[in-house]
């Protein structure tokens, strides 16, 4: 397979994962979006390392599984602190911060 | 593609043929799954699907030549993270709601379409030139992935590793003293700490007490116990009426 077959599949993954931050109002399935943006990332960086046959695309490729830890990590704690407060994990009602 | 036309010319069709077929089943799961995890309704099976998607890109991995990385992408990411949310999603024990989209949502999707045609126009007339690396499939395969990418990372990489590791522990300190500072909050409030942040626990503490025969989890409720006695004593004493007031003088 090309190159460009793994390159179209990381971009509608990315779309996917953007179109979910941008329209669903649930806080933890915005998280899961964006960990499916980071996967197609994760995608793209492997085959270009693969197919240019360099390493640096897997090492990054680890780096933002280790990233994608620490933020599903303090994003879901600061979900718990906000249901905490106020019974709601919908963005739209979590507001206080909105200018 | 110069290198097919040799004595292994037999076996490469076959060969190209399961790839060929593994990457349209991973693609195809992928991204179908992928489309589960934004528009499925219920949380928990918006997780599964999650799962669906990393366990295939997993397989994309192997196709790749990159088995550590699809190991990582299989322990990492559908062992810890995804349980993780899971975890978090029937702790908070949240229902499937009627309405999940956003209200104006036809129109972030027509620009995140227009963006992707926009790409995909790009991609197909992009050549892909690029300077090429030493260490191809066959190097790889001979010293075994693991090795090279240990070598690598230990060598070239030992800074940002280190870096890496910094931010896991600042990540994972973070998240500990956001999901304990409340509790611990809330047990030293009956003493005499309440006052000073009486405005916010006051204002907070009704949603909560209203909701909370709705959907509070078991681990929840040392913390709403503890904060329902002197938010009940304060109620209908003489802290109802500045709360009121504080009301009606921010809904203006």
């Amino acid at each position: 397979m090309s190159l460009t077959g793994y390159v179209i599949v990381s971009l509608i993954l990315f779309m996917t994962g953007l179109a979910g931050v941008l329209i669903r109002r649930n806080f933890i399935i915005i998280l899961m979006s964006i960990e499916l943006m980071l996967n197609a990332a994760n995608l793209n960086l492997v085959a270009f390392s693969h197919y240019l046959h360099d390493l640096a695309g897997q090492m990054t490729a680890l780096f933002v599984i280790a990233i994608a830890a620490g933020e599903a990590a303090v994003g879901l704690a600061i979900i718990i602190v906000v249901f905490r407060g106020k019974v709601a994990t919908n963005v739209d009602q979590i507001n206080l911060m909105k200018w | 593609m110069a290198r097919g036309h040799g004595r292994v010319e037999a076996h490469l069709p076959l060969n190209l043929m399961i790839t060929n077929l593994f990457f349209y089943y991973f693609a195809a799961a992928t991204i179908v799954s992928g489309l589960l995890v934004v528009s499925l309704r219920n949380p928990v099976q918006c997780g599964l699907a999650l799962l669906s998607v990393l366990a295939h890109m997993a397989g994309f991995f192997v196709l790749l030549n990159a088995e550590f990385i699809a190991m990582i992408q299989v322990i990492v990411y559908a062992g810890a993270i995804l349980i993780l949310y899971l975890f978090v999603i029937m702790l908070l024990n949240l229902k499937s709601e009627e309405r999940v989209l956003h209200p104006r949502w036809p129109l972030p999707l027509f620009f995140v379409l227009l963006a992707g045609g926009e790409l995909v126009a790009l991609l197909l007339v992009s050549p892909f030139a690029g300077r090429l690396g030493l260490i191809d499939a066959s190097v790889i395969t001979s010293v075994g992935h693991s090795h090279a990418v240990g070598l690598k990372l230990f060598s070239d990489y030992l800074m940002q590793f280190e870096i890496i590791g910094v931010f896991l522990l600042g990540a994972v300190i973070g998240a500990i003293v956001l999901a304990k500072s409340s509790s611990s909050n809330v047990g030293g409030q009956p003493g005499g700490n309440l006052s000073p942040h009486a405005p916010g626990v006051i204002a907070r503490s009704p949603s909560n007490v209203g909701e909370q025969p709705g959907g509070s989890p078991p681990p929840h409720t040392p913390s709403v116990i503890a904060l329902s006695p002197s938010n009940g004593g304060g109620l209908p004493g003489g802290s109802q009426p500045p709360h009121a007031t504080g009301a009606t003088q921010r809904t203006p």
